[in-house]
């Protein structure tokens, strides 16, 4: 219960487990009520080791464990906010079965009215894309949690809704609007704001996209698990063993605590990046993009550090960029080995790591 | 389905000792740093002579963070007189500190008793984990939204590093909110995310891959400022970015020095030295972090969990922890004696609570924050001494209780930082380090 309040519905609920949550409206008994949705939800091992199954337990329920409150007794599903339990009378049973609850709760998600849902949505979708949420963090929309932007909130829940929760539709106003163009260069009306979106805020990239981004610049094909081969990293839906996507932040989805990619720097990534077998082997893989532009013997070195820029910057070097590498191209004995560390350079510098 | 005892999934991340993360080498990035925000002169001001530092006599600091919650009375205060629902399997033993008993499966740390001392009164109220943990690592009760820096990030702000490591590490990974708050992402502890107990334990990427020389990385280095030159436009406003490059001039310095690099190698250490902390994680994990004190490491953290005993406590606690943390901690405290290092090195050693007297009937014990113990070594802290008692049931302080902010101060005026200073952070809120906390002048200076 607690990882779909917190997922879907933006709240926090672990505080109210025991107690009176001390930061938000939630008591004991709203905490269990809402975890009874969950009372016919069982789990059953499967064949293989770890393979786990849900399953429908017709006798399941949940009982109160809160430390106050109704202890001991039955938890009644009860929406949160709502005062009254579920009518599950009221329910159409399929034959044979009992009333469904979850479904109800579904329906309830999505129901015109209902605050949560919708706001916890759009603040996400407006996450993803702004790098920070309008209510941050974006899973704990408190009624203490401070708005960074008044009716913005509201007025993109409202268009979710009416759209009958069409995510295109919402993704499409975000990235059409002033806001989302809006410059990352600083000026000196705007430079110490984090939090109203005066300006862009540069930032890297999720560890799947980097990887992504890092195996497309550098020509290098990589190969996840059992998936085939031309499976992209952040098209993985199961977790695959990845050191690098792991130190650039991955989620690994298994606390609650850490739902949330972690997108500080740290010293381990500057390390991978700098130092490691892995990604130098991408720059000197034998069918990578420096191999190719070698293997072109009709391009010139000035030609080839061009390709090389437009190929992770997206644009061609300034003179003076091109002046200082073409130095340094041009004393070079070992052609590929120069060129490898030009594209190491590149995607290694913060124009290439961060999204601005 | 009735999920009956309250050891359920809250507590669920507790129970093991961090194997998951080991195995699958989950990177614990700086923990809490709710904010990651401008700090834009923050690197000019780091680069100045800080104030509020005279010369205390510890010059590091080791926190060994016994994750989950170490039951107080089957460990520092043990209540023979107790009824057995109280006082549990566990007998208590003399120690070489007149007067003071521990556990009887303390037996080492009981010959090292007189250069360690106790608060048995530790009181806090956040029997949470995440809230406890968050409080004793920072001295400050959770702040929604807001990132308090911990104990490691202000030494670190504080006591500038010596030599080419990063001044504050985590072994084998980061505690949770042991990160830097809104000090910033540069003050958040460096970790080789692995067990220095396994055997093929390296700090990943220390050594150059195969192909590559120390002149093509220069070359690299010089290629890499050039190209980057147009970014540093973003730099005023943006934080991280100017954490990355502050990052490459660390990780450079790191990998230049050998000398630096061989710190995190016990394998460097005689077998019988290496048996002596005990091959466990906790063992060597402590011997790593005298190595890295050694080295002019700062603060380290030793995280050692499994201590969240809700059920079947006794033959647990006395089958692995505790034996495995007796001999690491002995041997810890005594090699640091030995070689001349106890009075500049701060041991500190705790967990986010301590554990309900009453047992309940899964013969364990579930979350009390009222009343717990702390215990501290070395740094200019008199040993052999206890602070503030429990009462006869480990209940509540009966005397002299202890609140994070107290023990906060003590760290502080340990390192010689003055603790009554404030941070201020971006957006100008100004958090005085220790809160109105005071230092234990039973045990420090």
């Amino acid at each position: 219960m607690e990882t779909v309040a917190q997922a879907f519905l933006g709240q926090r609920m672990a505080c109210a487990r025991c107690h009176k949550h001390p930061f938000d409206k939630w008591s004991t008994d709203d905490y269990w009520n809402f975890a009874a949705f969950m009372g016919k939800v069982g789990t059953r091992g499967g064949t293989v080791e770890g393979e786990e199954f849900l399953v429908y337990e017709p006798g399941g329920n949940v009982i109160n464990q809160s430390v106050t409150g109704k202890r001991g007794r039955v938890a009644l599903p009860t929406l949160l906010g709502e005062k009254q339990p579920l009518a599950i009378a009221n329910i159409q049973a399929k034959p044979g079965m009992e009333p469904d609850v979850l479904d109800a709760f579904a329906k309830w998600c999505t129901a015109p009215d209902n605050t949560f849902f919708a706001r916890a949505t759009v603040n996400r979708l407006w996450s993803h894309y702004l790098g920070r949420g309008i209510v941050h963090p974006v899973d704990d929309m408190r009624v203490t949690t401070p708005v960074a932007v008044p009716g913005l909130l509201e007025a993109l829940s409202k268009e979710l809704i009416e759209s009958n929760f069409d995510i295109r539709h919402i993704t499409k106003l975000i990235l059409n609007s002033r806001t989302y163009q809006t410059a990352a260069e600083p000026n000196a009306t705007n430079t110490l704001d984090d939090k109203f979106f005066s300006r862009f805020y540069p930032r890297p990239m999720l560890g799947q996209v980097f990887l992504d981004v890092l195996n497309e610049a550098t020509g290098s094909q990589e190969r996840f698990g059992d998936y085939p081969v031309e499976t992209k990293a952040k098209q993985l839906s199961l977790p695959v063993g990845s050191y690098f996507m792991d130190t650039f932040g991955r989620s690994h989805r298994e606390f609650l605590a850490e739902l949330e990619p972690k997108l500080e720097p740290t010293l381990v990534q500057t390390l991978h990046i700098l130092n490691s077998a892995y990604v130098n082997n991408k720059l000197r893989d034998g069918n990578g993009v420096v191999a190719e532009l070698i293997k072109d013997t009709k391009l010139s070195d000035a030609q080839r550090v061009d390709a090389l820029y437009l190929r992770t910057f997206c644009r061609l070097p300034e003179a003076s960029e091109k002046a200082a590498v073409m130095k340094v191209v041009d004393a070079a004995s070992n052609k590929s080995e120069v060129l490898q560390d030009l594209l190491w350079a590149l995607v290694a510098a913060r124009e290439f790591t961060f999204i601005s | 389905m009735d999920r009956e005892s309250l050891n359920s999934i809250a507590c669920a991340e507790y129970n093991q000792v961090s194997r998951r993360q080991l195995m699958t080498s989950g990177v614990k990035v700086g923990v809490l740093s709710a904010l990651g925000i401008g700090l834009t002169d923050y690197f000019q001001m780091a680069q100045a002579m800080p104030k509020g530092i005279d010369s205390g006599k510890a010059t590091s600091v080791v926190l060994l963070w016994l994750g989950g919650g170490p039951s107080h009375i089957d460990t520092w205060d043990p209540k023979p007189d107790a009824p057995s629902e109280i006082r549990g399997d566990f007998k208590p033993l003399n120690t070489k500190a007149d007067g003071i008993q521990i556990s009887e499966h303390f037996p080492m740390i009981g010959q090292q008793m007189d250069k360690l001392s106790l608060i048995r009164s530790m009181t806090t109220g956040e029997a949470a984990h995440e809230r406890g943990t968050h409080y004793m690592m920072t001295g400050f009760q959770p702040i929604p939204g807001f990132g308090v820096p911990s104990f490691g990030s202000v030494a670190s702000h504080y006591l500038k590093g010596k030599g080419a490591l990063p001044p504050y590490i985590a072994v084998p990974s980061p505690v949770m909110y042991g990160g830097a708050g809104f000090l910033g992402a540069a003050l958040d502890p460096f970790s080789p995310d692995a067990d220095p107990n396994n055997p093929g334990f390296r700090v990943r990427d220390m050594d150059l891959p195969d192909g590559m020389t120390a002149e093509r990385m220069d070359r690299r280095k010089s290629l890499r400022a050039t190209v980057d030159g147009l970014f540093s436009k973003l730099d005023k406003a943006s934080d991280r970015s100017k954490t990355v490059n502050s990052f490459y001039e660390r990780a450079y310095g790191l990998l230049a020095s050998a000398e630096a690099r061989a710190a995190f190698d016990n394998i460097q250490e005689r077998p019988e030295v290496r048996d002596a902390y005990g091959r466990t994680q906790v063992g060597q994990s402590l011997l790593l972090a005298r190595r890295l004190v050694e080295g002019g490491v700062r603060f380290v953290t030793v995280q050692s969990g499994g201590w969240d005993t809700h059920a079947g406590a006794f033959n647990y606690l006395k089958g692995g922890p505790m034996p495995a943390l007796d001999r690491a901690l002995a041997t810890f405290t005594n090699d640091l004696a030995q070689r001349g290092l106890l009075e500049k090195t701060l041991i500190v050693v705790m967990g986010e609570f301590g554990r309900t007297p009453q047992i309940n009937r899964d013969g364990g014990r579930d979350h009390h924050a009222r009343c717990f113990s702390v215990a501290l070594g070395g740094g200019g802290i008199s040993g052999g001494k206890v602070v503030g008692a429990s009462d006869a049931r480990g209940f509540e302080p009966a005397e002299r209780p202890v609140k994070p902010e107290d023990l906060s101060a003590t760290i502080y005026k340990a390192l010689g930082i003055d603790y009554t200073e404030s941070l201020t952070s971006p957006e100008g809120v100004r958090v005085t380090l220790s809160r109105g906390g005071r230092h234990l002048h039973e045990l420090i200076g």
